[in-house]
């Protein structure tokens, strides 16, 4: 039952998430293949121990556990799941202050991933 | 100095457990049942829990007056992010006697080292068994008995001890094997502590007959090893201590089922959205997130405080015989974690 972070956090990327797992499990892709992984984050799902603190953390409402996730983000799932192949091109972002999305924002994002949450 | 601060029944304040989440990776059935803590359960938000400055402010007070020993709690503790920085500052506050954590275990093999560094002093384990299934079972499919067994060697290299290994004893689920539990912790300098099933929160469905009674334990381990009582360290002190006659370390027994002990509790515990319960199966918590927030000086929050305890008059466990089938409400254990 791990969690996944979907689409909604691409170039988003909050780290609040990061700030408090207690299994540094979440990611950021460091490599070249920017087209395979785009900038967003990515949950390791053999490291995730299933807690759910990451989840209301996020300001953009973009974590879901693996059976909740929407239809629409069906394929995040397994594209978190890549990172457990390709380690060495993924690290544990550094934590940086940043301003957060207002809702409006929030619902801006989600209505352009065609998803109605 | 003023009189010391005592309860209703002359009980005074001396230890004070803090919940510092209510979330776990965990899904006990007798605390956090899954069909009930599934997907999609409302756990408290970040903006709902106390700070770590909240946390410390209102520790100082309560140890100020008198609540010397300190326990943090969850939930499972361990998922609080950068709990060390909390561990520290509780460390350092003057009067604190007693500094311990009660943790599922897993976690320790990666945050024991960065715990006894910031100053804590104890961990206390729970593991209900030591066999797979069984274990898997009681987690809620969560949980490997093995890995609790690495964190506890974890906190043992990282000089957290004496650590007590808690057992909560459910009769026809894991009744028949604590004798291996005992086996195994004998001769480690670790306590095994059995506990009798209780009816704690409203979702784990307890009932009389699945309770183990402390006799009945004490029985099944004597018939291996032979025990004899000792006195309590404290005053107030849950466990009944019993030393293996060989030699072989100490062993406790919790029966606050069969064998009540509220006469001597000297607890307050503060869940992690700041309300404040003198009974583990108290309904209603003093709300002191409220008046913090709202910018209350220490001596008012003292002093609400202090009054609570004063009022105390909790002994749920001793007129448990005497109440009806019909459970009244009660806080569950994951607010205020036991």
């Amino acid at each position: 039952m791990p969690w996944v972070i979907t689409k909604l956090c691409r170039d988003c990327v909050d780290l609040s998430c990061v700030e408090v797992c207690p299994v540094d499990c979440i990611y950021e892709y460091t490599g070249d293949d920017r087209e395979s992984f785009p900038n967003q984050l990515y949950i390791d799902p053999e490291e995730c121990i299933d807690c759910g603190v990451c989840e209301p953390e996020c300001p953009w409402e973009a974590i879901y556990e693996d059976e909740r996730v929407p239809d629409v983000f069906q394929e995040d799932i397994k594209h978190n799941a890549l990172l457990t192949e390709s380690k060495d091109d993924f690290q544990v972002p550094e934590i940086e202050e940043h301003e957060k999305p207002t809702p409006e924002d929030v619902q801006a994002n989600k209505e352009k991933w065609n998803f109605s949450g | 100095m003023s009189a010391p601060l005592q309860d209703t029944l002359a009980r005074p304040l001396r230890d004070l457990r803090i919940s510092v989440t209510d979330r776990c990776n965990f899904r006990c059935p007798y605390c956090m049942p899954e069909e009930i803590f599934g997907e999609g359960f409302p756990f408290q938000r970040r903006g709902e829990i106390l700070s770590f400055e909240e946390i410390v402010r209102l520790a100082r007070i309560l140890v100020g007056l008198g609540a010397g020993k300190l326990r943090i709690t969850g939930g499972e503790p361990l998922l609080r992010a950068q709990l060390p920085r909390l561990v520290a500052k509780l460390a350092a506050l003057p009067g604190v006697q007693d500094l311990a954590l009660t943790t599922n275990g897993v976690l320790l093999p990666r945050f024991a080292g960065a715990l006894a560094e910031a100053g804590l002093h104890r961990v206390t384990i729970s593991l209900d068994s030591l066999d797979a299934a069984t274990f898997r079972r009681m987690s809620g499919g969560r949980g490997e008995a093995g890995a609790v067994l690495d964190g506890i060697a974890a906190a043992e290299s990282a000089g957290l001890s004496p650590i007590k290994i808690n057992c909560v004893v459910q009769r026809g689920v894991n009744d028949d094997q604590v004798v291996a539990l005992a086996r195994r912790f004998r001769g480690t300098g670790h306590v095994l502590r059995l506990i009798e099933f209780m009816d704690v929160g409203t979702t784990n469905a307890w009932n009389l007959a699945e309770v183990a009674p402390a006799r009945e334990i004490l029985q099944r381990i004597e018939a291996e090893f032979p025990l004899e009582p000792v006195a309590p360290n404290y005053p107030g002190e849950v466990a009944r201590r019993y030393l293996y006659r060989d030699g072989g370390g100490e062993i406790g027994i919790i029966a606050s089922v069969s064998q009540p002990f509220c006469g001597d509790c000297s607890r307050a515990r503060l869940s992690a959205d700041g309300r404040l319960f003198t009974c583990l199966f108290a309904a209603e918590g003093r709300d002191l997130k409220t008046p913090l927030r709202a910018g209350a000086s220490d001596s008012e929050l003292r002093e609400q405080i202090a009054g609570t305890w004063r009022r105390r008059r909790d002994r749920y466990s001793e007129e448990r015989a005497a109440r009806s089938p019909a459970s009244p409400r009660k806080v569950e254990m994951f607010q205020i974690g036991g």
